[in-house]
């Protein structure tokens, strides 16, 4: 086995790994997150942990960042992170995000966690409003999300993320602004701002299509957008992505790797990884269901070798063309509002420049007022930064991208 | 048997033939849906012409959109042998008519191929307006009608009412009319019969130079175009050069034959019979419908009355969603036009659609048929823009342009007047609808000229109305104001000028060609403002705000604002899920390709048609 191309020095790796577990799931929520699903987590840690060993044989990587991602990845004790860390080869100033629900953790949990390498913890706060939080189902009050902080810093955590929800039915100005304000009182060094996105067959867009909610008005949601902007740049805050807020130098350092997009692995069910491969690259996804994961990796189930960080759990494998993995790396890049597409980054990765590349569309763009470039970087502009979509369409190819079997 | 030879200077006499007096030539006239079809189905079965089990159901309907629609479009002749109750054998001629108004002219040809009509009325719904009108169009070609009660297996059927309200529109009595059901094959050889005892054998001279009446025609691609014949005088043989009296293309017959109903060759067609020509001509257009066919060597003197050559009405221009398509829709027209003589098309560019053509139709009818053809039989997207008719436009200086695109209008200080097509309309329905129908009409500047109350509680309404204000959903709206029971004729009358005005929309400040209008100056005010706010539902937000009016001239007469686009972009990543982020913007962007970009406008297809749902308002 031989380790796939270096575009990372030293093989240093972002790590996601999935823990699709929730004590009840949320109303708006579709994400790959199961409740009363509990029982099943000691078998679950023990398949990541088996995911996690064929990796390290696999090749021999270092963890840039790892992220707990979730589901309620704070449903687990700190020996169970601590276990799972102890198959990452950890390096001391490693960022590990761990994310938390209010009111599953106290003190002497997080104190746990953070003893077992957890450095960064982001909290669903999601709204400041008790009323809000019991339309989106949230199972926790505001005040759980204030002891929450409370304990976490108490338990030495020193990086903290709020999330945070806007467009929320009914929500106008003052309601955001309150939340807003909730949140800033909790002195955050990191705040994730997500528009509400009503997906079919939650239980919250049966609410709406019955008529019992009025659902989101996407015009009131870049209302409210706009007001966060101007209320975290007075408070010191970089806006340094299109929904995500940091005190300088607290950027969350595993989500640039999907921005820039890097190599990073997923783990566990449901997980996504990205390894390039040259100027293409390859979307590898695992099986859903955490059964079905906890399956695959029975001892004793062999994969075939393969320049790609697989696992017996790996069920999609999907190639990524240079022409489309230039795309991406334009439209995720283009998020970050100050970094952008560094043309270096861009040039060392796929040998030519993106400002020669995409020539047409660029001046399009640049002619509408939607983009600016200078010998560094491309960076959206602010007036685009809210129909941004509208300006990654311009840099997709014509022939779609086709998927693979595991 | 045989007519008696008598000999002419130059020419032969044609004897070979059924003698006239043995030969019956007749059609079929009915409203859609009466069972014109089924009853001549059991015809061909009842003469033994085709077994049930060689016929497909209605053979003469030969393409499947006209059996779906219940309407034929093409005529079809067909020889059927009979021997009738007296013992003697006879040739009877059916020839099929085209059922639908926009085609009255090949009605009419048909016709007047024939001495006799069987008028097939619904024992359930009585006499409609299009029975009538073409009732009228028989007799007025002198035919004999033969009055047939069909459906009377229905429940609902009420055979004695029916036969009465026939008899009051035809005189004679109403126990003498044939009751059938074509559908169970109930009392078909009383129709055979009658038939054979009431119309007339034709009375052609067989010795005078040859006049034969093309009353259709179908394009074969190893024979040419096929030339549906009766011969009226003389007759002709394969080797006779032939050649067309109003046209004057010469034609030398590749094969002639009767219809069997397949196309069986015959060595002669002597008069009264009904026949093909395969001519070898390349495009139904060269074989006109109405033209008469003599001998080049011995012509006769004049043609046969009534050619007329077809107008088209109605004007829509089609084009291809993707620009790609071009080659693919001028292909599928050509082909379509071999058969149909009345399509017109022509190319046309527009700034809004591109490449395409402008195509003329009969009528509205005729446009959804072929519409329909070029989608299902050629499977193209096409996208039509609304109906237009044809006007005339009279410039200062004295002369007259004809346009059949409000965009082509010229700039109204060189304009003296417009005039726009007038209609005959028909009307025919339960007198109880009485006020919806007027209301519906004079709405849309329809002027009452006369009623008729040809049978009990029935009433015909006779109006004049524009063409253009009938072309976009009349038909649909008079249905529905009369639930079902109206049924309505139309012919043209004349050009008449009005207070005509171009109404143009303006999309982000530019006009769209596509999506001019000539409107009357009274209705310009209501339409701008229903086409407007039709346009706003229609057009997606876009990354600026897209200001939409409709104005004539200078005049504004109502504005909206498509909003800009405020948010769009996606929020998560969901743990690295970029594909879920990537098929997200591909769908996004699929969306807009399906749509005309217009400027920096993205307009979906269905804005050009927005025009045909401003009733909807």
């Amino acid at each position: 086995m031989r380790p796939a191309n270096g575009i990372l020095p030293a093989m240093r790796v972002a790590v996601y790994i999935h823990v699709p577990f929730c004590r009840r799931r949320c109303r708006y929520c579709d994400f790959a997150t199961w409740a009363a699903l509990e029982g099943l987590i000691p078998a679950y840690l023990g398949a990541v942990r088996a995911e996690l060993s064929r990796l390290r044989q696999w090749a021999d990587w270092k963890a840039g960042t790892v992220y707990f991602g979730g589901g309620t990845p704070s449903l687990l004790k700190g020996h169970q992170v601590g276990r799972l860390l102890a198959q990452i080869q950890l390096t001391p100033d490693l960022e590990v995000s761990l994310e938390a629900n209010p009111g599953t953790v106290g003190r002497p949990e997080l104190e746990a966690l953070h003893r077992a390498g957890v450095n960064r913890l982001s909290l669903g706060m999601q709204s400041g409003n008790e009323r809000e939080l019991r339309m989106l189902g949230r199972a926790h009050t505001h005040q759980a999300v204030v002891d929450a902080v409370r304990d976490a810093r108490a338990a030495g955590v020193g990086n903290l993320n709020l999330d945070l929800m806007y467009g929320l039915p009914g929500q106008g100005r003052r309601q955001w602004k309150r939340s807003l304000d909730a949140a800033l009182a909790l002195q955050p060094e990191h705040l994730s701002l997500y528009a509400l996105s009503v997906e079919p067959g939650t239980p919250l867009s049966d609410d709406i299509e019955s008529g019992r909610i009025v659902g989101p008005d996407p015009d009131r949601a870049a209302d409210l957008y706009d007001q966060a902007c101007e209320v975290l740049m007075r408070e010191g805050f970089e806006h340094y992505e299109v929904s995500n807020w940091a005190r300088p130098g607290k950027a969350c350092l595993h989500n640039l790797a999907y921005w820039r997009n890097d190599a990073y692995l997923g783990v566990g069910a449901a997980a996504v990884g990205h390894w390039p491969v040259d100027q293409a690259g390859w979307r590898l996804r695992n099986v859903r269901h955490p059964q079905e994961y906890v399956a695959r990796l029975q001892p004793g189930v062999e994969v075939d070798a393969s320049e790609l960080p697989i696992s017996p759990a790996t069920d999609e494998r999907e190639y990524v063309p240079a022409d489309w993995a230039m795309a991406e790396t334009m439209f995720m890049g283009l998020r970050l509002l100050e970094e952008g597409v560094e043309r270096d980054r861009f040039r060392r990765r796929f040998g030519r420049d993106a400002v020669d590349v995409y020539t047409a569309p660029l001046s399009e763009l640049h002619r509408a007022g939607l983009i600016t470039w200078d010998d560094r970087r491309l960076r959206l502009t602010p007036r685009a930064v809210m129909t941004a979509n509208q300006v990654f369409e311009a840099f997709l190819p014509e022939a779609p991208v086709r998927d693979v079997g595991p | 048997m045989f007519a008696p030879v008598r000999s002419v200077s130059i020419g032969r006499c044609y004897n070979s033939g059924m003698e006239q007096s043995h030969i019956r030539n007749f059609c079929i006239i009915a409203h859609i849906d009466h069972g014109k079809s089924t009853l001549a189905d059991r015809l061909l079965e009842a003469t033994g012409t085709l077994t049930a089990r060689e016929m497909q159901e209605q053979v003469l309907d030969t393409m499947d959109l006209e059996r779906e629609k219940g309407v034929t479009i093409k005529a079809s002749a067909v020889r059927m042998d009979y021997t009738a109750a007296d013992g003697e054998q006879y040739e009877l001629n059916l020839i099929d008519t085209p059922g639908h108004v926009d085609f009255s002219y090949e009605v009419s040809r048909a016709l007047a191929a024939c001495e006799g009509a069987l008028l097939v009325v619904d024992a359930t719904q009585g006499i409609e307006a299009q029975t009538l009108g073409n009732l009228y169009l028989a007799l007025d070609a002198g035919l004999e009608v033969v009055p047939v009660v069909n459906k009377i297996d229905l429940d609902s059927a009420r055979p004695e009412e029916v036969a009465h309200e026939i008899c009051d529109l035809l005189g004679g009595d109403p126990d003498e009319v044939v009751r059938v059901s074509a559908k169970e094959g109930t009392n078909v050889s009383a129709v055979l019969e009658a038939v054979v005892q009431q119309v007339p054998p034709p009375s052609g001279d067989r010795a005078k130079p040859t006049r034969a009446l093309i009353f259709d025609s179908h394009y074969d691609a190893y024979k040419g175009v096929i030339a549906y014949v009766r011969v009226v005088d003389g007759g002709f043989a394969r080797t006779d050069p032939l050649r067309m009296m109003v046209t004057g293309a010469p034609v030398d017959p590749v094969e002639i034959g009767i219809f069997g109903p397949e196309m069986r060759p015959v060595g002669q067609l002597a008069a009264g019979e009904v026949g093909y020509i395969a001519t070898g001509l390349k495009t139904v257009r060269e074989c006109r419908v109405g033209d008469t066919l003599t001998e080049r060597n011995r012509p006769a003197e004049a043609p046969l009355p009534g050619y007329r050559s077809v107008k088209p009405m109605v004007f829509a221009g089609i084009y291809p969603t993707e620009g790609e398509d071009y080659g693919e829709l001028r292909d599928a027209l050509e082909k379509l036009q071999l058969n149909d003589a009345s399509l017109v098309y022509v190319p046309e560019t527009s700034e809004a659609l591109n490449f395409g053509f402008r195509c003329g139709f009969l009528g509205l009818f005729h446009m959804d048929i072929v519409q329909e053809r070029l989608e299902r039989e050629y499977d193209l997207d096409i996208v039509a823009t609304a109906p237009s008719v044809q006007y005339q436009v009279a410039l200062r200086g004295g002369r007259v342009v004809e346009i059949s695109r409000p965009s082509d209008l010229p700039d109204e200080s060189s304009i003296e007047e417009i005039r726009e097509p007038w209609m005959h309309i028909q009307v025919f329905m339960p007198e109880q609808y009485y006020g919806p129908v007027m209301e519906l009409v004079t709405k849309r500047r329809g002027v009452f000229t006369k009623q008729e109350y040809p049978a009990p509680g029935r009433v015909i309404l006779y109006f004049d109305i524009p063409l253009a204000e009938i072309v976009v959903d009349f038909y649909d709206k008079l249905k529905s104001n009369t639930r079902g029971y109206a049924s309505l004729d139309y012919e043209f009358a004349e050009y008449r000028a009005d207070k005509l005005v171009k109404m143009e929309v303006l999309l982000n400040k530019q006009p769209v060609d596509a999506l001019a209008l000539i409107v009357h100056e009274k209705d310009a005010y209501h339409r701008g403002q229903a086409l407007v706010s039709q346009l706003k539902k229609l057009i997606p937000r876009q990354q600026f705000e897209v200001p939409i009016q409709a104005v004539v001239g200078k005049h504004v007469l109502s504005r909206a604002n498509v909003k800009a686009v405020r948010k769009d972009v996606l929020a998560k990543c969901y743990g690295g899920d970029v594909t879920r982020k990537r098929k997200l913007l591909e769908k996004q962007k699929a969306g807009k390709k399906r749509m005309k970009r217009i400027g920096q406008v993205s307009v979906p297809q269905e804005a050009f048609m927005a025009v045909l749902m401003l009733e909807d308002e």
